[in-house]
């Protein structure tokens, strides 16, 4: 093959592309989000929690139309709609799925569903859901929810997550800043309710108007969130001061609750890790299905939904078997239909009020159950499969990688995994400065881009920064800011001279420090930059001058994945022992250290003629420790709530080349489950 | 600072809906993959480390279902290819890269239009490396035989 080929290839392509990119208008985040299920199979590797405080952006009335059928196994793979394995046949053998409203609108589906991996919790949840309804036909739903869990565990999302909303009070934040006091931003009221409340700890209510409130709770680890509509404060606190606690999985249920409300769906506690999802949809309907007694995660992310808009549902039809339509979007409904819960969006441009709503949702068959019921068993051997192959793919990853694994002792087995990359942790900044340490107090500074302040305003109140002060630094106009979330984290903003807008990135910085620093950053000849650390700040381990095009640049290339997460069990223990392995190479490990740094205050220790690093969140009780990599040794850091930091060491210290049949071994029980 | 959705949104939406077309010939399907694969990041945000990365897999897996429903009524209904149903104009050399088989088609794209390396190919198309390495040079060998035809 020439070069000059590959070059007329590569040049034709990309203009193709950019042709294409350039002719195409994207749509809203709205809009986006108000169209019928999708049906692309998701991306299944690389996801990774790895930033709490990520703002959600937009509405998210997708999730109303995502629907999972679970399955009901008695040994064979056996597959029903219905509560407690009754299957009741609702006509003949291929017959399709039929969405009237009666003339306006007739949808044909698959006559068999397609499987879809769209997974609507991709990974086990640590923690319960219960939400209540209460409302007859044509009244707005009064809707209450309890969300509740323990301590985090870094390999489970917890329930706020899933509910957290963009634009107000997050309660995922606030049980994680437990150390910081937060203050109220924008219309928001927030007041400590704690006496109220018998057996909290610490608990903040959060109003805003024409917002749900919510009230937050902790007790000892126990981490509770309540939540709803048309519920007023005082209500609020009351239910809340009924909660009944214990040590139960869960730990927490509602005692006295306002007249009428009921069970929307049965409480439950953590789904499947997958559920492997069926929906079935025509170019602008969609339908999903969840086996009811798995639906409380979906049914509270339904009628609460997450991002900008306060969602309000008009009773259609009162319980047991509910009916909601939501206010806002009356293409969309949701509820309870043959012991299954199910999300329904009407095509655009049919009727949508209530009575052909009610109809629509009626007339949903799920049909040829049998047919059905073997389409969802095969579709779940083929997801099984799909699991088993992803699973043999990243076996070949690590034995790629070396085959590093980490030494550990009997009853520690594997019990999931998940493929993790890395990325610089600042992006852009100022060329030549770099980032920095303090080993007294864990301090670190570095600068980074400031986001635009386009991007600022778009974020939710509780999360756009404030400013302090203006003043002259370096020669330049710098503004002093805080975020509210953590308002003693000072940093500066200033224009680098070319127009961007750069910001010093840290913690545990005084204000003083952060003006003597950004007063000492000057330009070179050669266009680099330079600055004075504050006494007591050395550069942060493996750490480069930054290359701030190269990592603007960051978003353009695929950050890729370079290591894996391994998740064991531990002997006696509900806990779990988290060990992250990425490849010999030092950039990776430069990345992934100085991520390491920005998550908390970090303590330097050597063992031998080992250097190692530690920290530990106070709240969650999880020590975390890493071993920088080299160019012949992976980077490791190894997490657990359970285990000391010294055992922490032993396990990161312990890694060490296994063969690929040892590999394999450890793999075994996912790969032969 | 990770950027949010939003700026991830705007920064590539265009792009992915440009990459999605050369994978599936038509502009409306393109979109259509590229909107499932943001709502799919949108929903799975939060655990996504690389959402380049993440938009890139969904896209090219969106276009492989596409194909493989296409590849389903080719066969049923005898029909002239979807692609001819395609927005876009075509010329020989989109019509060759059209007869390539999904993995090939889609390594070729990631190769010479988004000039990605073997290991993130690896990583979107879900194969090993080596694997990527011999759909590149079968992909190319085929190409460059049929537009010299």
């Amino acid at each position: 093959m020439t070069d000059t080929f590959t070059d007329d290839l590569a040049a034709h392509l990309q203009a193709r592309r950019d042709e294409v990119a350039a002719a195409t208008t994207p749509p809203t985040l709205d809009a986006l989000f108000d169209r019928p299920t999708p049906l692309t199979t998701v991306a299944s590797a690389g996801h990774r929690r790895r930033n709490a405080t990520i703002a959600l952006a937009a509405a998210a009335v997708m999730l109303l139309v995502v629907g999972v059928l679970a399955l009901t196994r008695d040994g064979s793979q056996r597959v029903s709609t219905l509560p407690a394995g009754q299957v009741r046949r609702l006509a003949g053998a291929g017959t399709p799925f039929l969405l009237p409203p009666g003339d306006d609108a007739k949808v044909e589906f698959n006559a068999i569903p397609e499987a879809s991996r769209e997974i609507v919790f991709p990974t086990a949840v640590n923690g319960t859901l219960e939400t209540l309804v209460s409302g007859a036909a044509g009244d707005t739903a009064r809707l209450l929810t309890l969300a509740a869990a323990g301590p985090r565990d870094d390999t489970m999302m917890d329930p706020f997550s899933s509910l957290r909303r963009s634009d107000m009070f997050d309660p995922a934040v606030w049980f994680d800043r437990l150390d910081t006091t937060l203050e109220a931003s924008g219309d928001q009221t927030w007041s400590d309710p704690t006496g109220s409340i018998p057996g909290s700890d610490r608990a903040v209510l959060v109003t805003e108007p024409d917002r749900p409130s919510i009230l937050a709770i902790q007790r000892g680890t126990l981490r509770i969130a309540l939540f709803g509509n048309g519920l007023t404060d005082t209500e609020l606190i009351s239910v809340a001061a009924s909660l009944q606690f214990s040590d139960a999985a869960g730990g927490v249920t509602f005692g006295d609750v306002p007249d009428g409300l009921v069970p929307l769906v049965p409480r439950s506690t953590r789904p499947p890790a997958f559920g492997t999802g069926y929906s079935a949809r025509s170019k602008a309907a969609s339908i999903g299905v969840a086996a009811v007694d798995d639906a409380a995660f979906d049914a509270a992310m339904a009628v609460h939904s997450t991002g900008a808009f306060a969602p309000r549902w008009t009773v259609l039809r009162g319980g047991p078997d509910w009916v909601l339509q939501l206010v806002d979007f009356p293409r969309n409904s949701v509820g309870v239909r043959d012991g299954g819960w199910v999300s329904l969006h009407l095509p655009k441009g049919g009727g949508v009020d209530g009575p052909v709503a009610l109809a629509a949702f009626d007339m949903i068959r799920v049909v040829d159950i049998d047919t059905f019921g073997a389409a969802l068993g095969s579709g779940t051997v083929a997801r099984e499969a799909q699991v088993r192959n992803d699973t043999e793919k990243t076996v070949d990853r690590i034995e790629d990688w070396g085959g590093w694994l980490p030494r550990l002792p009997a009853g520690y087995d594997l019990e999931d995994y998940s493929l993790i990359g890395s990325n610089p942790p600042t992006i852009g900044g100022l060329d030549g400065l770099v980032p920095l340490w303090a080993p007294a107090t864990g301090a670190t500074l570095g600068v980074g881009d400031a986001p635009s302040e386009d991007v600022e305003r778009q974020g939710p109140p509780t999360q756009r920064s404030v400013r302090l002060e203006t003043a002259v630094l370096g020669g330049r106009e710098t503004e002093l800011r805080s975020w509210p979330m953590a308002p003693d984290d000072v940093y500066a903003v200033f224009d680098d001279g070319e127009g961007q807008r750069v910001q010093t990135v840290g913690s545990g910085l005084t204000v003083d420090q952060v003006r003597a620093y950004v007063d000492s950053i000057r330009r070179l000849d050669d266009g680099t930059w330079s600055a004075t650390p504050p006494p007591g700040f050395e550069p942060i381990p493996l750490a480069r001058p930054a290359d701030a095009a190269a990592t603007r640049d960051v978003t353009d290339r695929n950050g890729g994945i370079d290591g894996a997460e391994l998740n064991f069990s531990i002997p006696d223990s509900p806990e779990r022992v988290a060990v992250d392995v990425h490849e010999p190479d030092l950039t990776v490990a430069a990345d992934m250290i100085a991520q390491f740094f920005s998550t908390g205050p970090v303590e330097r220790m050597t063992t031998g003629n080992v250097t190692w690093y530690r920290l530990r969140s106070t709240f969650l009780d999880q020590h975390r420790v890493a071993i920088p990599g080299t160019t012949t040794r992976p980077t490791v850091i190894v997490a657990s709530s359970a285990l000391t930091d010294d055992q922490l060491f032993e396990i990161a210290s312990s890694l060490r080349q296994a063969s690929d049949a040892e590999v394999e071994q450890v793999f075994a029980p996912l790969l032969d489950g | 600072m990770r950027s949010t959705f939003a700026d991830v949104y705007a920064a590539q939406y265009r792009r992915t809906v440009g990459l999605a077309a050369l994978l599936v010939d038509d502009v409306e399907t393109a979109e259509e993959i590229t909107q499932d694969a943001f709502v799919a990041l949108h929903r799975n945000w939060v655990h996504v480390t690389d959402p380049i990365a993440y938009l890139r897999r969904s896209v090219v897996n969106g276009g492989r279902d596409v194909q493989r429903r296409r590849a389903v009524r080719r066969r049923t209904e005898d029909r002239e290819l979807l692609a001819d149903d395609a927005s876009l104009d075509v010329n020989h050399l989109d019509d060759v890269l059209r007869t390539l088989p999904d993995r090939q088609r889609a390594a070729i794209v990631l190769r010479y239009c988004e000039g990605l390396g073997d290991a993130d190919i690896a990583e979107a198309l879900g194969v090993r490396q080596p694997t990527v390495r011999t759909l590149v040079r079968r992909g190319l060998a085929q190409l460059r035989t049929q537009v010299e035809r």
